[in-house]
Order: C-alpha cells, then structure tokens, then sequence
C-alpha cells in the first residue's frame, strides 16, 4: 500500500530529499547517443567531401536543358546549367533551379490507387494490362492522352505500338506552349509545319512584338544565350510589361488589337524604303490605322538603312502577326529570314481532325492520361469525350493525385525526372541524356517508358514486370553510335547524333499569292470593344508539374515585385472605367459559361489603357497547404466542365469577361525593393558624383588592398531576372518564409534586385544588391559581442554562434543589405527540406542576423583544395553561386588584381561612396543603345 | 591548537576537496569526458591498433585527404577477417552485416556543433598527430571522449601549437618523405612519380612543415 506519510513530510526533509533526488538525476544524465550508419562496401571514386557532379537533363518540351547535378552522400541537393549543352549553355530558367524540391517533396509520395484504395504497383499493373487487353479483343479504342514527348525512344515505341494494334491512338496536345500559331504561319508561308528557331546574333536590330524572350518564353535558355552580347538594337512592342521590354533600347505600348496593324504598317513602310515593288504592289491596297506607331520609330529605322534586321512575335498571337512578321523580314533584308533550327512538332489541328474522325466510328474503351491534366488548360475535345465516359474507363500516370487522378478509378504514380532513365532530342538534332542520379524514393512510382515498354512486352509475352529502360535504351543506340558516344552521353549529357543542316532551312522560298490570300481572309479591320482577358502562361511555373513548389511560389515577379499571390494586371482606362485601384478585389467571370474567380487587381501606367491579363499556373491543383495560401486559379475560366470555349485553346488565351468590384480588402504581397539610394546609376551621375566626392573618415585605413575578394557586377548585362537571388537561396539554406512574413517585410533574401523607372517608365533599370563587403564596415564598430569581424582575406564575416541578435548592425548597415531569422530553423526548415540544404553551411537558429558572404564556403573549400593540391594558398579562383547561374554573366568575381583593370576605367562606381565604406561591390554603369 | 582550530580547519580542507571534487566533476560532466557509449561491435583499438599494430590511417581512410574521418567501411574489416572468419561471437554482427548489406550503427562519441567546420586533412597535412585530439587510442579497449573539444581548446593549440600538439608517429600512419626509414615510397621514387606527366598531383604527402601558430580568425571554423 501506498504510504501517506511520505506526503506529510516536514519542509526540511523535503528539501532534502529534492536536491538528493535532483543531484541523482542530474549525474545519471548521459549525452544522447547519435548513430551513424556506416556504408558496408564503398567502391566509388572519392572526391572532395564526397560530392559527386552528374551531367542530366531537365524534361522542358521541345527544348531539354542541360543541367550538372551536385550530390552529397547520395542524394541531389543543387543544380547548375550544362555550360556544353547545345540547347541552353548553361543558361536556366527559373523553375529548372529548385526543381529538386519536388523530388522530395512529401505531397508526391502515393501509392497506385484503386477505387480510392492503396495497392501495389504490380498489382495495379497487372489489373490494367489485362482491362486494356480486354478493351483490345473487343476491338474498342485505347487513347493514350499525353503532351508531346520529345524522346526519340518514347517516339519508337508510340510508333511500334500503334502499327501494331490498330485500336491503340495516341492524343497529344501542348501543355503551355503556343507552338501552334507560328507552325500555322509556317505552312502558309513554307509549306512546312516545323517550329523554327531564329538566329538573332547576327542581327543589328531586333524588332520584338510582345515576345519576352528573356523570361516568359519556352525557348528563354536560347534566345538569352543569343542574347548575351547585346550588341543589337532591341524595340519592344508590347500590351504588357515583360522584362523584355524593360530591358528593351525602345518600348512601344500598344493594344493587342493593333499588333497586326503595326506589322502591316511596319511592312508598307520597309517595302517602300526598301523598293520591293512585289510586296508593295500586294499589300498597298489593305486598310490599316496609321495613328498609333511614334515617327521615332520610323527614324530609327530609316537610320538602320542598310543594316541586318530580325523579328521575333510571341507565340500567343495569331498566325498573321508571324506571317507579316516573315514578309518584313524578307522585305528588308531581301532574303529569307535567319532560322538556324527547325523542330519538327506535330500539328495539333491535324492530329485533332483525325482524332475526331476515329472517334466516329469506334467507341473509347479506355483513355490513360500519361503526366498531363487536361483539367489544367481546358482542351474541349478531352472535355467532350470525357463528358461522356464513366470513371471506369479513365487511368491517369501523374506525379501528384490531381484533380484528373481523382476522376479516374486506376491512379499510378510517376517518377521525378532524377529517378529514371530517358533520351531527349535537341533543337539541333543532338540527343540528351537524363540519366537516374538517385534510386526511385518511391518504390511505387513508374516512369512514362517504362510503361510504356511494360505494355509493350505484355501485349508481345504477356509478361508482366518493370523492365529495365536503361537496356533498351542501350539496345536502341549501340545500333547507331560507337562506344565513344557513349561515353559522350553519360559524361556530358548529350551526343552529336543527327545534327540538322540549318542551310536547308534558310534556301526555302517564300509561298506569296497564299499569304496574301490568308491574310485577307483573317485580318480583322474592326477594333473589338469587347471586354475580354488574356491569359498567359507564367515564367515560374510552365509546367504545371513542378508548380508545387515553395522556393518560385516566394520567389517575386520581376517587373511588379509580387510574391505568393495571382493578380489580374489592368490598364488605366479599365481601371478608371471599374474605379478599380491596386489591390482592390474582382469577380471575374467568363461571359460564355458560369466559371468565376476572385482575385486582386494590379493597375499600373506600364500596360496598355485597355488591356487585361492574368497568369496561368496559380490555384489548387493538388492537396497542399502551399496552395491553400495562394489562390485565384485563373485556368478556371477554362477549365473543365464550362461549355462554350470553342477555339479558346491552343491558339490563344483570350476570353470575354465581366468584371464587378467586390468589397473584401486583403494585404497583398510584395517583396518590396525600390529606395531612392542607388537610383542614378547613369554615366553622367557618375560622372559629376566623383567631382564632389567628401573625403572624411572615421575610420583607419585598410591595409589589405589587393587581397580583397571583389565583385564586378555589369548593370549593362543585367537583366533583372532574379535567378541570382534564387540561386543565392538555394545555396546558403535560406528559408523560405511564408506568405504572412513576406508582408511583414521579413523576406531572407540576400540579393534584392532593385528597380527604378527610367526615361518616362519606358523601361527599367535593375541593380541586385547585397552585402558590400565593406573595408570599413559601419556594423562591424556597433556589434556588442564581435560577432561581425573583418577576415584577413577582406571579407566581412558574421559568426552566428556570437550573435546575439540585438540588430545593431542592421540598423548602421547603410545598404540595409543585413537580415534577421525571426522564426526557428525547425519551422523553416521541415524534415523534408533538409534533403535540400546545403551540407557546408550553418542553417542559422532564431535570432540571428545574417547577410551574403561573398560564398565564404566555397572560398574556403578553394582554399583547402589549393593547400591540398600543394599550390600556393592565395592562387586559387571560385565562382560564387549567383554568378555560376546569371544567364547573362553580368556578375564577375575574383581577387581585387584580378578585376582591377575594369576597375580602372571611370565607368566603374560604388555605391554610397560619400560614407566612406569603401566597398568591396563595384558596379558597371548602364548604358542606352539609343544613345 | 585548539580542537575548535583543529575542527575549522578539517572543516575547510573537507569542504575545499569536496569543492574540488565537484568543480571537477562538473567540468568532466559539461564537456562529456569520459564519454563511452557501448557500440554494437564490441572492437577493441588496443588489440588492433596496439597490439597488432594497425594503423589508424589503415581504416579512417577518408583523414588523409577529406575533412571528416570516415566510420570504416565493413569491407575493411573484412579485409582481414575474411580471412580470420572464426566463429567468436564478436564477429558475428560484422559478418552478418556484410552479408546481408546492412550497415553497422556506430555511436559517435567526437561530435563537433553543426556551426563548427573542422578538416582532419589539413591538420594531418601540417603535421599534427591524431593523438593531439583523440588521445593514445591505441592504449584504449574501448574508445572514449578524451579531450573537451571547446573552442578554448582548440585556440590554445593554434596559438601555441608546440607546446600542445603531438607529432606524428608511426601508428597513425602519418609519414614524411624526409624521414626516409618509415616511408612507404622512397624519395627518389616520389621525385619521379611527381615528374611523370600522366601522373596527377601527388596530394598523399607534402614536405614537413615546421609548426607555425595557425590562425584564429573566427571564420576559419565558424561560417
């Protein structure tokens, strides 16, 4: 029994029997035991700190990106472009970077589904193998409903299978990309329904019609490539605010409507200054306005008389915009336009007819959807077909259980595009490889070939398994190249196959008496008043597989600084007309079906007065807390189940709307960098700041010129694309924060690209700040505890061990470049994220202040291997990770001897040079190519 | 003296051993000394390394030219023990983990905070011996934490590192070209290695250093 005179103790003994009970405790406490598995056989190579480089590609439709994949002990954690590849030269879009998220993101993690039930992938393979031999012998259709595959492999084997069994169709449809309207024009004009790509480095001037081949373009990696010289003339023209047209010489804004009138304006005008009778006497009698286009314009181009002129059309806009676009071209430079590649796509209108056609006679047995929602984009052949079938006859292969995988009865799971072996073909006819860098962490999940082979030998053998795709692979190619191009694949990540000859393209002739005919047919005279809304795909996420993605969802809009949220963009008088200003709310709906969405309004002088657009690629796709905080799916207005959407896609996005204003207020999102500190950065500033420059010290001298590591950023270059401050986040383990931190300003970002408007807010002006490195660093003199120090190699460290985080340095930093942890890594940095962080830097605890460090880690790494390899300590060289990802190279870094001839030149300034910081960041003014 | 003397002065000399006794206790206490966690392998150092004198470079291979020294391979038990597969009961798990793949779990006794960036190559490359960090391991049956690893520690040797720091001996398997009586590779056959020109930067040996006090910016270990 339990004794109650133990509780009747006096006060004195139970104090004494506390601190004897505390003291045995306390000395029986031992420190935790951590366990560290050891590997049991180890025969790889071994490298520094084992990190291992893979060369593989990233999955980007028609055009596969190179890309060189860092693991450590295994696992993928970053990722830089494939300086050999022939398609991008290492340059990447946004979404390629963090694409590794996905790989372990926890929202992918199913199991093949059945009726709403977990199975087992052989299981769920075998049911369905045998339900489609069942739908064969009846003789009704298999559709297998995809987006193109650009895989000489998959191509193989969608041929071999459809030769075979008559029954077995394959619908593919685009996923985002408007290839459609150019392969329209192309056939009109070429007899040839090939994409074709342009050759723009030759040229002196650009005219560009709305396409932002900086950023919101398929084909960016390309044409920024051709880009980086920038030698040419650029004239945008354009409804919205791209960062092409920012960082454009010369931007028109113009309406939609108008964009085949310029063109038609713009071809009357060259002809006739150019003398070519045979276009003039064609086109002379088509009615167009003449009150829109600026004479500058037409000075300029009576000035380039004589030089090298390239047109680039954004694909969204209709096929006479890209065929007047050819006329011109052919008009002024008196030969056919430059294309260097073709890709050979298939014509979506024509598969559609035939599909139709087959869809006549025979019934559908079964339809499997291979990676794609048609629920995302609203394709109303797939709307009218799956209208009519039950759930039973649906079987989706996706990534994540989206809202077609919740439709269909059978649901498999696919692999990231870093588990699974596949074959890509290059714009130039090259192949890329993407080899497997991690095994499958999903043992469920199967890739699109596999399946695809799977079906194949169970038709032929009836065999039911995974088979290898690496063997057939092997098997497909071993017949064409030798073991050296093998080699090639693996260790570079493509081969020279079949490399296309671009002067074939370019002796094509030029169909005149059809465009003429289709042009007169198709061009509009009458401007529409309609209301009516573009929807454009978004940069961040073109393919709605990776736009699950916490690091693009933070990551802001160049141009507006929009973090997190969907916004429709407006012009003034729609604004005015709506008495709508930023960030009140709509309701927008779609006048021909009852599909709505509500959303905030971002109003702005850069668009055109009467233009209205939103982004694809935002909304509710799969069950994520993520998209729970973002909203406004605009894809909705599309989407499935709203009748009357005829002809809305793929050509374009366009759909007449009814706005009405609704009351709720709601806090956007911005991530806000604009101060007036750094805003004239011309030459002339420069010029007359360096006259007047106080001279007026408190601090000592340094002593360490020559030493210092230094960075040389070429505003000239920049083009504000905010690729370094994503780079730069995934390298130094920086939080990614959340919707309701990012309003309260307490992004972790590093670099802040600022902006300023320039020449009347023609175009902008885009300088990425961060930490200065400061010789006399006014943060170092208020730390209470030193934690901030100057190093002896001239950087300016933070040691956030020491910090005790009074903000003090944030305060007397003049650059506001120093930023605070106010939430626990734990918070930040889920289990599932710390796959992600970089193993050589410190994920930072709260409180805690921290900055860029010039990537102090891999100046010490350079260090170390430089002692290691026995060479002298200072002659060593690294690349910081913003610089290894600018598509433009505008970021140089090095020793200060190593930059110091650039530095001499008086185009070379710092900033806020009157405080006497004295700086380690140098900055490369901007130049206009008007001037 | 008077018993009352004779009493305070027992008194303050029980109470300043007492106090000794437990300062002691409580620095050994804060900075884990003694630490000795019992590992599935029941591996002793003082019959292999002591004993039969294996090297230590022998199975933490990774030393010699990584920042961290590797856990050993089961591969490289197997080395020896392939050989010398008796059926003591010692050996058992190490059999059946390489037979079956699995991985040993070791527990870590030297654990660095995660804001601290340490690198055994280099400090093996300057001549420092295991034994100025982890003590004469060789004379341990079971490995313990013998130093406190605090930054005071650690300071101390790199601002004095000859008063502090052991040079290398032969059971560590750390070796210099210029004492040619333990070298694997002779200095005329290092001279010829590192001439030929298919062959790569010979990054195993360099030329001995005097120890010079290192650094003690914070950003040597802390970024």
């Amino acid at each position: 029994m339990f004794n109650m005179s133990l509780l009747r103790m006096e006060r004195r003994d139970f104090i004494k029997m506390f601190l004897t009970l505390s003291t045995m405790i306390a000395t029986s406490c031992r420190r935790p035991e951590l366990f560290f598995p050891s590997r049991v056989k180890d025969d790889r190579a071994k490298t520094f700190e084992n990190r291992l480089h893979f060369f593989t590609t990233f999955p980007n439709g028609f055009l596969p990106l190179g890309i060189e994949v860092e693991t450590f002990e295994d696992k993928p954690f970053h990722l830089v472009g494939n300086q050999l590849h022939p398609n991008n030269y290492g340059v990447l879009p946004a979404f390629v970077l963090p694409s590794i998220y996905n790989l372990y993101d926890p929202y992918r993690f199913n199991k093949p589904k059945a009726k709403g039930k977990d199975i087992d992938l052989n299981y769920a393979m075998e049911i369905l193998f045998k339900e489609l031999r069942n739908v064969l012998d009846k003789g009704e259709l298999i559709i297998f409903a995809s987006h193109y595959f650009n895989s000489p492999s998959l191509n193989e084997l969608l041929i071999s299978l459809e030769n075979k069994y008559k029954n077995i169709i394959f619908y593919q449809f685009p996923s985002y990309d408007f290839y459609l309207n150019q392969q329209l024009a192309n056939k009109i004009l070429y007899c040839s329904s090939s994409y074709f790509l342009k050759d723009v480095t030759k040229s002196d001037l650009i005219l560009n019609f709305r396409r932002d081949f900086l950023q919101n373009d398929v084909f960016m990696p390309y044409y920024t490539y051709q880009f980086r010289s920038k030698e040419a003339i650029l004239v945008t023209f354009e409804n919205i605010f791209t960062l092409t047209g920012a960082n454009s010489s010369y931007r028109y804004i113009i309406e939609r409507d108008n964009f085949e009138n310029a063109l038609l304006i713009l071809l009357k005008y060259v002809s006739n200054i150019q003398g070519n009778n045979e276009i003039l006497n064609l086109f002379n009698n088509f009615y167009s306005f003449n009150d829109f286009l600026p004479t500058t314009l037409f000075e300029l181009l009576q000035s380039s008389k004589g030089k090298k002129i390239s047109i680039l059309v954004d694909d969204a806009l209709p096929p006479t915009c890209h065929i007047l676009s050819n006329l011109i071209e052919y008009a002024w430079n008196q030969a056919p336009p430059n294309y260097l590649f073709k890709i050979d796509i298939p014509l979506y209108s024509d598969e559609l007819t035939s599909l139709r056609e087959v869809l006549k006679e025979q019934e559908i047995g079964k339809i499997v959807f291979l990676e794609s929602n048609p629920y995302f984009l609203g394709v109303n052949e797939l709307e009218n077909i799956l209208e009519t079938l039950t759930n039973s006859k649906i079987v989706t292969l996706s990534m994540y259980y989206d809202e077609i995988a919740r439709r269909s009865e059978l649901y498999i799971p696919t692999k990231h595009y870093l588990e699974f072996w596949q074959d890509y073909r290059n714009v130039d006819g090259s192949v890329s490889s993407q080899q497997p860098i991690i095994f499958p962490l999903n043992n469920y999940s199967i890739s699109i070939g596999e399946f695809l082979l799977a079906f194949r030998n169970f038709l032929s053998d009836g065999i039911i398994g995974i088979p290898d795709y690496f063997v057939y692979l092997k098997e497909l190619y071993t017949k064409r190249i030798e073991q050296s191009g093998l080699t090639d694949l693996i260790r570079q990540g493509f081969f020279a196959d079949n490399v296309t000859q671009s002067v074939e393209i370019r002796s094509m002739n030029i169909d005149y008496a059809n465009a003429y005919s289709y042009l007169k047919k198709n061009i509009s005279r009458d401007r529409n008043n309609e209301l009516t809304v573009e929807l454009l795909p978004n940069s961040k996420f073109f393919d709605p597989t990776y736009s699950n993605n916490i690091y693009l969802k933070e990551l802001p809009d160049s141009i507006t600084g929009i973090a997190w949220d969907n916004l429709l963009y407006m012009g003034k008088n729609i604004a005015e007309k709506f008495n709508l200003r930023t960030g009140d709310f709509v309701q927008i709906s779609n006048k021909l079906n009852d599909a709505k969405s509500e959303l905030p309004v971002y109003v702005s002088d850069f668009f055109a007065p009467s233009t209205i657009y939103g982004y694809l690629g935002f909304g509710n796709f799969y069950e994520n807390e993520v998209f729970q905080l973002s909203n406004a799916n605009l894809s909705k207005l599309i989407a499935f189940g709203h009748k009357g959407n005829e002809g809305i896609f793929p050509n374009n996005c366009i759909i007449p709307i009814q706005l009405t204003k609704i009351d709720t207020k709601k806090e956007l999102t911005f991530v806000v960098s604009q101060s007036n500190v750094y805003k004239k950065s011309t030459l002339e500033w420069v010029l007359q700041k360096y006259q007047n420059e106080l001279i007026v010290s408190l601090y000592q001298t340094s002593k360490l010129l020559g030493k210092n590591w230094n960075m040389l950023i070429n505003l000239d270059s920049c083009i504000g694309c905010n690729m370094c401050l994503l780079a730069c986040q995934l390298e130094n383990n920086i939080p990614v924060v959340g919707r309701e931190e990012v309003q309260k300003e307490r992004e972790m970002y590093w670099i802040k690209v600022h902006k300023y408007e320039f020449d009347g807010a023609k175009h902008l002006l885009f300088i990425p700040i961060m930490c200065q490195q400061c010789d006399n660093a006014p943060c170092e003199s208020v730390c209470p505890v030193g934690a901030t120090l100057h190093s002896s190699d001239g950087l300016n460290e933070m040691i956030y061990n020491r910090c005790i985080g009074s903000r003090f340095c944030m305060a007397n930093c003049p650059y506001k470049v120093r930023k605070f942890n106010f939430d626990s890594p734990d918070n930040v940095h889920p289990n599932y994220l710390q796959q992600l962080t970089n193993p050589i830097v410190t994920v930072r605890s709260r409180g805690v202040a921290e900055k860029c460090t010039f990537c102090i880690h891999r100046i010490r790494e350079g260090k170390q291997e430089a002692i290691l390899a026995g060479k002298n300590e200072d002659e060593f060289t690294i690349a910081t990770a913003c610089q290894e990802v600018c598509p433009t190279q505008a970021i140089c870094f090095g020793r200060r001897n190593r930059i110091e001839k650039e530095q001499l030149s008086d185009q070379i300034y710092q900033l806020l040079t009157q405080f006497n910081t004295k700086p380690n960041v140098y900055f490369q003014v901007n130049f206009n190519n008007d001037k | 003296m008077d018993v009352k003397k004779i009493k305070i002065v027992g008194l303050l000399l029980i109470v300043v051993f007492l106090a000794v006794d437990v300062l002691l206790f409580l620095y050994l206490q804060r900075h884990n000394i003694g630490f000795r966690p019992r590992q599935d392998i029941s591996f002793s150092h003082k019959t292999h390394s002591g004993k039969f004198g294996i090297t230590c470079l022998f199975c933490h291979t990774n030393a010699e030219n990584h920042s961290y020294a590797n856990y050993p391979t089961t591969k490289t038990c197997m080395i020896c023990h392939i050989a010398l597969r008796t059926e003591n009961k010692l050996l058992k798990s190490i059999i059946y983990s390489y037979d079956s793949m699995t991985s040993i779990l070791y527990k870590r006794i030297y654990k660095l905070p995660e804001y601290v960036r340490f690198n055994h190559s280099l400090h093996l490359r300057s001549g420092i011996d295991c034994a100025t960090c982890h003590s004469f391991v060789e004379q341990m049956d079971s490995l313990y934490l013998a130093r406190p690893l605090t930054m005071g520690w650690c300071v101390d040797c790199h601002r004095d590192p000859l008063r502090y720091a052991i040079s290398p001996r032969k059971i560590s398997g750390i070796f210099y070209p210029e004492d040619t009586t333990e070298m694997w590779i002779s200095l005329k056959e290092f001279e010829i290695f590192q001439n030929h020109k298919s062959a790569k930067p010979l990054n195993f040996f360099l030329s001995p250093k005097q120890l010079k006090p290192a650094s003690i910016e914070c950003s040597i270990c802390h970024y």
